[in-house]
């Protein structure tokens, strides 16, 4: 090649080397920006000769010129440090805010307790307790233009319209950088946050694209970071297409799932304890209304059971016991059949009959109402007699036939069981003429009552001549049975004399004895004539010492009855 | 789909609200309303094939109280002067927002607009100062947002200037 050029050229070589050479600068500096272009699109040459030897002078020239260097970098650097820094206290004020707010309370101890059991920091603990949100829609935002590069939204259905969003967004910018900004171009002022009703949209401004999205909720400060470095890595990925963006999205579109680490959500599972709390508060409100019911009726049954206990029971009803069980006050009584009604009595208490439960047993009531009672229903039998009641004894009237009075009197035996001495007959006439059969029938009577009243026994206590108070009624009983055997034996024309024998044990001396005996008998023998006995036929008389075995069967008065036929000196002989 | 920003800038009550609701909505009001601050509108078209999303930054009308912001500007990748046959003054405040305009961005294209067509030309302008100062655009048109004449035309031209 050389001998060919060195053949052409000749001499003239030379010379046209230095024509090329004087001419060469012009030649290169008018095609050297198109023909790097070339290369570096044909091969990629260029860049691998350049970058090393950039990186080589740029080192130098830090070295030797560090001054200007840091000089000219120090506004930019500056200004992205100021922002940092504040992006840092924003989230630290925030959380010490929150760490304040619920540090002095008996919720913070609760937490601080479920921190520590799941071994996690207590500020972190309160972070996940307290902020709740969620990311609806996420935008990047071409930050030059306005335009929409691309969004995510969680519920596609419900997302904005992102390109006028976008716009507006990029517009509402522009104008705060207007109004508030000052000239400094480097210090420009930016939205970063707007807060709607229910939105907040938070705002992270990079050099190329604008990253916004819509969250609702307390906002953690952990999402600002994830914008922060969600905004970071879309600028790393998509440098290229950032900066020569001409409106065509299809670079944009493979960044989905970049923004997808942006709609997180930090939302609470929805606690059932307040259902939990609903059906307790319902199930202690039911309980203490059965409560409240049982007692009310308790009480009830306890005021009625009372009532019964305090009342006095009409005669020939026994109360034996009044309990509460199963809910009703159980009665057990016992009652004669010509007593009143046990339901009577109960209504008359104003006791509800619901309420009570009754066990009735029979018996046989002793109570002299009773027997007068049933006296009263059996008498109407004889209705030419009348019957009348004075101080508890019977008092008989009117005509009866004698078998008609024999037949009474013995069922009136029967009836009273010797509760109720015999009725006074005084008024009583039997009309019957007496004759031999009736006369046996009176002294019949007569025996009768003549045994009876030696039944009669008065105890006395040791060295006492008076009677008990308990003996009153046995004396009147006395007294009425010596009296009708007078009205007897008037009829049958026979004399009645009564012997009151007075007795003592042999505690004491024979003479005092003979003395106390002789006074218990005078003791009786005054009771009676007190009772209403004529004291013409009571003779009294002191028997001394009773050698008994038993020494209390000696201290007594006991009766007895002569009959006699009357003499004619009646009177003088008494 | 390829999106372009375009704004429309101009005087106050020029007509660009209307030039773009005619040309979004179809519709066209007698009434009067402010545009404060940006009216931001988007029209999907299809020039050569090509799907195209304009976004268009309708902005407040300029006076002499009301300065031009031109941040707004950014990024667009056309603007639109309006101004109204019926007022002179449209004119000589339309070329100081356009001068202001070039300032910032002396290569963005620049589309100049007569609008209120269907009234009688009621400015004092000659046709020969007009078409002087619309050699100075890219293209220039007549409208009516009224009757919406050369109103789809416009956007149909700067769509193909811009895409």
């Amino acid at each position: 090649m050389d001998d060919v050029r060195a053949l052409i050229l000749g001499d003239d070589e030379k010379r046209i080397e230095q024509v090329v050479r004087r001419n060469a600068k012009d030649s290169v500096s008018e095609v050297v920006s198109e023909a790097l272009i070339e290369r570096e699109n044909k091969d990629g040459s260029v860049n691998k000769v350049l970058v090393p030897l950039i990186e080589k002078s740029l080192h130098r020239s830090v070295e030797t010129n560090s001054d200007k260097i840091v000089g000219a970098l120090y506004p930019l650097v500056g200004s992205l440090i100021r922002k940092a820094v504040s992006a840092f206290l924003v989230e630290f004020v925030e959380r010490t805010n929150t760490l304040i707010e619920h540090s002095l309370s008996f919720k913070s101890l609760r937490w601080r307790y479920k921190a520590w059991r799941a071994g996690i920091k207590y500020a972190d603990y309160v972070a996940s307790q307290i902020y709740q949100y969620q990311v609806h829609q996420v935008f990047v935002i071409h930050r030059e233009t306005g335009t929409l590069l691309n969004s995510v939204s969680l519920d596609p259905e419900k997302s904005k319209d992102g390109d006028l969003v976008s716009s507006m967004l990029v517009a509402m910018n522009d104008f705060v950088a207007d109004a508030f900004s000052d000239n400094n171009q480097a210090d420009e002022t930016e939205i970063g946050e707007i807060r709607t009703g229910d939105f907040t949209l938070l705002i992270k401004i990079g050099p190329q694209a604008i990253l916004v999205t819509a969250v609702t909720g307390n906002i953690s400060p952990s999402i600002r970071e994830q914008l922060q470095i969600t905004l970071e890595d879309f600028h790393r990925y998509y440098q290229l297409p950032l900066l020569n963006y001409n409106g065509d999205n299809t670079p944009f579109l493979s960044s989905d799932s970049l923004l997808q680490d942006c709609l997180s959500s930090a939302l609470k599972k929805p606690t059932k304890k307040k259902k939990r709390f609903g059906i307790a508060t319902l199930i202690i409100f039911i309980l203490v209304i059965l409560l409240g019911y049982l007692s009310f009726v308790r009480m009830h049954l306890s005021l009625t059971a009372s009532r019964i206990s305090q009342a006095t029971p009409p005669p020939g009803i026994v109360l034996i016991s009044n309990e509460i069980e199963q809910g009703k006050v159980a009665i057990s009584v016992l009652r004669d059949t010509a007593a009143d009604s046990l339901i009577s009595w109960l209504s008359s208490l104003d006791i509800d009959l619901e309420d009570v439960r009754i066990q009735e047993t029979p018996f046989i009531s002793q109570s002299t109402d009773i027997i007068i009672r049933k006296v009263s229903q059996w008498i109407t039998r004889y209705p030419s007699m009348v019957f009348t009641v004075q101080d508890n004894n019977l008092v008989l009237s009117g005509e009866i036939s004698q078998p008609q009075w024999q037949a009474f009197i013995a069922q009136y035996k029967q009836i009273t069981a010797d509760v109720l001495p015999l009725p006074d007959i005084t008024a009583l006439t039997i009309t019957d003429p007496v004759d031999i059969d009736q006369q046996d029938a009176l002294m019949a009577v007569a025996r009768d009552l003549s045994a009876k009243l030696s039944t009669y026994v008065l105890p006395f206590e040791v060295n006492q001549i008076t009677l008990a108070d308990e003996y009153t009624t046995t004396v009147s009983h006395i007294a009425q049975n010596i009296n009708n055997l007078q009205n007897i034996a008037d009829k049958l024309d026979l004399d009645l004399n009564i012997f009151i024998l007075g007795a003592s044990d042999n505690s004491g001396t024979v003479a005092k004895n003979e003395i106390v005996s002789q006074g218990r008998a005078k003791y009786v023998k005054q009771a009676l004539a007190d009772a209403g006995v004529d004291p013409t036929i009571l003779y009294n008389k002191g028997l001394g010492e009773l050698d008994f075995s038993h020494e209390n069967a000696s201290r007594v008065v006991f009766l007895h009855a002569l009959l006699t036929e009357k003499i004619e000196h009646e009177g003088t002989g008494r | 789909m390829i999106q372009k920003k375009i704004c429309l800038l101009g005087p106050t009550g020029v007509g660009k609200t209307s030039l773009v609701r005619q040309f979004v909505d179809g519709i066209f009001s007698e009434k009067y309303l402010t545009t404060i601050g940006v009216k931001i509108d988007k029209k999907q078209m299809d020039i050569d094939d090509k799907s195209l999303q304009l976004l268009i930054w309708d902005i407040e009308g300029v006076d002499r109280y009301c300065g031009f912001n031109p941040r707004y500007l950014r990024g667009a990748a056309a603007f639109v002067i309006v101004v109204d046959q019926t007022r002179s003054q449209s004119l000589l405040e339309g070329m100081d927002i356009f001068t202001s305009a070039r300032e910032s961005f002396p290569n963005t294209p620049a589309f100049f607009v007569v609008n209120k067509s269907d009234l009688p030309n009621e400015w004092y302008w000659t046709s020969e100062e007009v078409e002087q100062r619309q050699r100075l655009f890219t293209d220039a048109i007549n409208t009516s947002a009224k009757t919406g004449e050369n109103v789809e035309q416009l956007f149909n031209k700067i769509a193909s200037v811009v895409i």
